[in-house]
């Protein structure tokens, strides 16, 4: 008796492990598998899935591309946008921060009225994300909303701005390396996940400079 | 003499009862928040991914990934006290009820107190992550196992975090890095009751003072306090702490701790 008891112990291990691996199978077969479409700069990206307000954006429907994508500082931000002015900077609860410039162009390539969600895009590196900034993105394009309405086959350009503080970062050093990261605008993230490779942003004409 | 303090640490009520502590919260942890994440009509929502929503991931909602629950918080803030539960007051007794004496006598100082912080180690390390193993396998037996994504807005660990590009590139190797850290840093915390004994004469204060330590340095450093062992060991790292200084941190008590018992085993046969 006392030798089978190693060999039911044992037994009753490999059974549980068995069990558990059945239901971790179960439980991830029910979600659908995953894809991930990366476009460049330049190219033109599609999308699908529901956007936030509910509705199914089918794939194709929307085209987006990315023109440009650019850093700069709260100097050149409050330049393009006067009078604009950023609580975390102002009381100190961020020394430092960067808006992250995207100009973007939008078409609809459907035969139906599309209603592109420009708030759902976000821009992500490595850890790091943010949505995007509406009140400036409102001012900067002159749009009270951050839904665009647009007619069969019609085009339009928008700059989408991100804002990424200093103390968003684990250490001095990975802020000082900010704008040499990698970053990807996000246009659709489940059940399949739609983004577009920006790279490193543009710094000129000395924009991305410190506060 | 290591087999005989093995033994003496594992096969002991105290160990039970500590394991017990910390199965009893890791479970807690499963019924309040991954059982509604995974079968909860709630949450129903977030499963289909309706309105672009990111389901709930495995590396989202394991006690290891939800500070907001009470039961992740008091795990993590009682682990100090839990892990020296078992065996780190060992030392005391022995040394009050005459036993350290006679096996010094015939084993040596050195063997002795090599097994003893080997078992004090081991058994505060395995009570610190085998109830996070089990809240991580119970997770996964409910919650799928999907890649974490910033842009999704659910995970805990922030780009500040210490090594948060770690997490959302390859989260299995960033929780087999708490699960070390865990181990290490329960054990050192343990170790610490040897140096507690030799400071104090009252074995309840030997027993809490590690935990003593940590829950004034949580409460009282200010910008400083995720380097206590309370916030340091939580994956999903509520303070924001940097990685060379945990380095430092825990490199420094390990070899404060190691000169203690050096100095305390040559000095233990002259007292």
């Amino acid at each position: 008796m006392r030798r089978a008891i190693p060999i039911i112990a044992a037994a009753a291990c490999v059974a549980i492990a068995v069990l558990c691996g059945f239901r971790i199978e179960q439980v991830n077969s029910a979600y659908p598998q995953q894809h991930s479409y990366v476009y460049s700069v330049g190219s033109e990206a599609v999308y699908a899935g529901q956007n936030s307000s509910g509705e199914e954006v089918d794939r194709g429907s929307i085209a987006v591309r990315a023109l440009n994508f650019r850093s700069v500082g709260y100097g050149r931000i409050r330049e393009m946008v006067p009078g604009y002015t950023d609580s975390s900077i102002e009381e100190g609860t961020a020394s430092d921060m960067r808006a992250l410039l995207i100009d973007l162009e939008i078409v609809n390539t459907s035969s139906d009225v599309e209603r592109a969600h420009v708030r759902d895009y976000h821009v992500e590196s490595n850890a790091w994300m943010n949505g995007l900034y509406a009140p400036l993105y409102m001012s900067i394009n002159d749009d009270p909303s951050t839904i665009v309405e647009l007619e069969p086959g019609e085009k339009v350009e928008r700059t989408l701005v991100y804002l990424i503080y200093d103390t968003q970062m684990n250490s001095r050093g990975d802020w000082e390396r900010v704008e040499q990261r990698s970053y990807s605008l996000e246009l659709a993230l489940y059940p399949d996940k739609y983004s577009i490779d920006l790279g490193a942003p543009d710094v000129g004409r000395g924009e991305g400079g410190s506060v | 003499m290591i087999s005989v303090e093995l033994r003496r640490a594992f096969a002991n009520n105290l160990f039970v009862t500590a394991l017990a502590m910390g199965f009893a919260l890791a479970i807690a942890q499963l019924v309040t928040v991954v059982v509604p994440y995974g079968l909860g009509e709630e949450w129903a929502f977030w499963r289909v991914g309706s309105k672009g929503a990111y389901p709930n991931s495995v590396f989202g909602s394991w006690m290891g990934a939800t500070p907001f629950s009470i039961w992740s918080v008091l795990y993590f803030f009682v682990l100090p006290l839990i892990v020296c539960l078992p065996y780190a007051d060992s030392f005391y007794i022995d040394v009050k009820s005459g036993y350290a004496a006679n096996v010094v006598t015939r084993g040596g100082s050195d063997r002795y107190f090599l097994a003893k912080t080997l078992a004090v180690f081991l058994t505060a390390g395995a009570v610190g992550v085998v109830p996070q193993l089990v809240n991580l396998l119970g997770t996964a037996l409910l919650v799928p196992v999907l890649q974490p994504e910033p842009t999704a807005g659910t995970f805990f660990v922030s780009p500040s975090a210490m090594l948060g590009d770690l997490f959302y590139a390859s989260p299995w190797l960033y929780v087999m890095f708490f699960m070390l850290l865990c181990f290490a840093v329960c054990g050192l915390v343990a170790c610490s009751c040897l140096v507690f004994s030799h400071l104090v004469s009252n074995r309840f204060m030997v027993l809490v003072a590690p935990f003593l330590v940590c829950a004034i340095a949580f409460f009282a450093l200010g910008s400083a306090a995720g380097y206590s062992p309370i916030n340091l060991l939580n994956p999903a790292q509520p303070y924001v702490v940097e990685f060379p200084v945990v380095l430092i941190v825990v490199g420094m008590l390990t070899l404060f701790e190691a000169a203690f018992l050096v100095w305390r085993c040559r000095c233990y046969e002259a007292l």
